[in-house]
């Protein structure tokens, strides 16, 4: 029964829980406590929202988790004159998901956890502000922060493979 | 390429990672399963020691006024000890003691004094000349009454076995409280004992959550196993 359920659902959460830390390792981890878990708590599920919805909030917030254990080290994010490439544009029909979350992964820890929340998960700067504990402008700045990184890597990566295609 | 907003480049983002699979390495359930096992049979204890956590905090609920009473005991059991005698010594035989002690007593203090000695003197014979500024002290205070009867003195043989009686009847009470209070006490006297005895029902092992050492008047905690806190002054030494 608990085998059926990881079965089903492990390969979509462990999607989840790589967009919020560095590899796959890491990870598999998070994947890992996320589903004990799960399961200790399975008899708290009260029907509300989908089933897997209730599984992935456990893996954000473990994966939330995780980050807060991992503070200590946890670089504080360069503060880079963001060079505002907000209106250039790109084809991501060419982007694979690898490529994405190879991109999403480089982020800092911190820009990494708001854009997926915001971007993803769909929590509100509120939300996201309480949880990590930090106010909702920073909140806010972080993720036009993160955006503008993700923009540059996939124009970064769109020359390497427009490189590829017409070589 | 076209120009892309933060809402739509944000939903770029999720269409194309929202539903994202990657497959785990195979032996991640194992892991799973084995970090399953010790959290389904740490969960029994922790109930249990939850349930004795909470019969340890009613029981000291209900208590409480009794704690109490244990401290009355104490001045009341010295008091009794004094009293004690009293019983053991047959009020016949003062009979003739009576006079002489009267006689002796006249002398230093007030004639009322020699009935009561008598009792108190009994036991001990070497106390006598001892006792009566004592026993002075207590009767004067306590009943004047008594002052008026030395005039009786011819009757002696009445006011001795008044007197006795008196004490008797004064002590007896303490007397029974104290050893009833006393026999049951040996049961449960204190907060200590109480716990131990709702820690014994239910926790069978060697090392209970929590006990305490207790004698009448104290109760001192010699062991504590809650989780992580491990205290056992008992078997250490």
């Amino acid at each position: 029964m608990q085998e059926a359920l990881y079965r089903q659902t492990s390969a979509r959460m462990l999607a989840v829980c790589l967009r919020y830390v560095k590899d796959i390792a890491e990870a598999e981890d998070v994947l890992q406590t996320g589903y004990i878990k799960v399961f200790q708590k399975v008899k708290e599920y009260r029907g509300e929202g989908s089933f897997e919805g209730w599984i992935r909030r456990i893996m954000v917030n473990t994966a939330i988790e995780n980050y807060r254990k991992n503070l200590r080290s946890m670089n504080v994010a360069p503060i880079e004159d963001a060079a505002e490439q907000a209106s250039t544009g790109f084809d991501f029909s060419r982007l694979g998901m690898q490529d994405l979350m190879k991109i999403i992964q480089k982020l800092a820890d911190g820009y990494r956890l708001v854009f997926n929340m915001y971007a993803i998960e769909g929590y509100s700067h509120k939300e996201i502000a309480e949880t990590l504990g930090i106010s909702e402008g920073a909140s806010k700045s972080q993720l036009s922060r993160a955006r503008a990184i993700l923009r540059e890597e996939i124009i970064k990566m769109e020359g390497i493979n427009y490189a590829k295609y017409t070589g | 390429m076209q120009n892309i907003q933060d809402k739509a480049f944000d939903e770029l983002f999720k269409e194309k990672l929202g539903d994202a699979e990657i497959q785990p390495s195979a032996n991640l359930w194992g892991n799973i399963a084995a970090g399953l096992q010790p959290a389904a049979k740490r969960r029994f204890p922790v109930y249990w020691m939850a349930a004795a956590l909470a019969l340890i905090v009613v029981g000291l609920g209900l208590l409480m006024p009794e704690a109490e009473k244990v401290r009355l005991q104490a001045p009341a059991q010295l008091a009794v000890h004094e009293d004690v005698v009293v019983p053991v010594a047959p009020v016949v035989v003062h009979l003739p003691d009576a006079g002489a002690t009267a006689t002796t007593s006249d002398k230093s203090t007030p004639l009322v004094i020699a009935p009561r000695l008598k009792a108190n003197a009994e036991n001990k014979s070497d106390k006598q000349k001892m006792q009566p500024e004592r026993a002075a002290d207590r009767l004067v205070n306590k009943q004047e009454e008594i002052v008026l009867e030395p005039v009786q003195l011819p009757k002696p043989v009445n006011e001795t076995m008044i007197a006795s009686a008196n004490v008797q009847e004064d002590n007896q009470p303490d007397v029974t409280v104290a050893k009833t209070d006393e026999a049951a006490g040996k049961g449960i006297r204190n907060v200590g004992d109480l716990i131990n005895f709702v820690v014994n029902k239910v926790d069978r092992r060697e090392k209970k959550v929590i006990q305490f050492e207790t004698d009448d008047d104290n109760s001192s905690i010699v062991a504590l196993n809650i989780g992580f806190i491990k205290f056992n002054r008992k078997l250490d030494k």
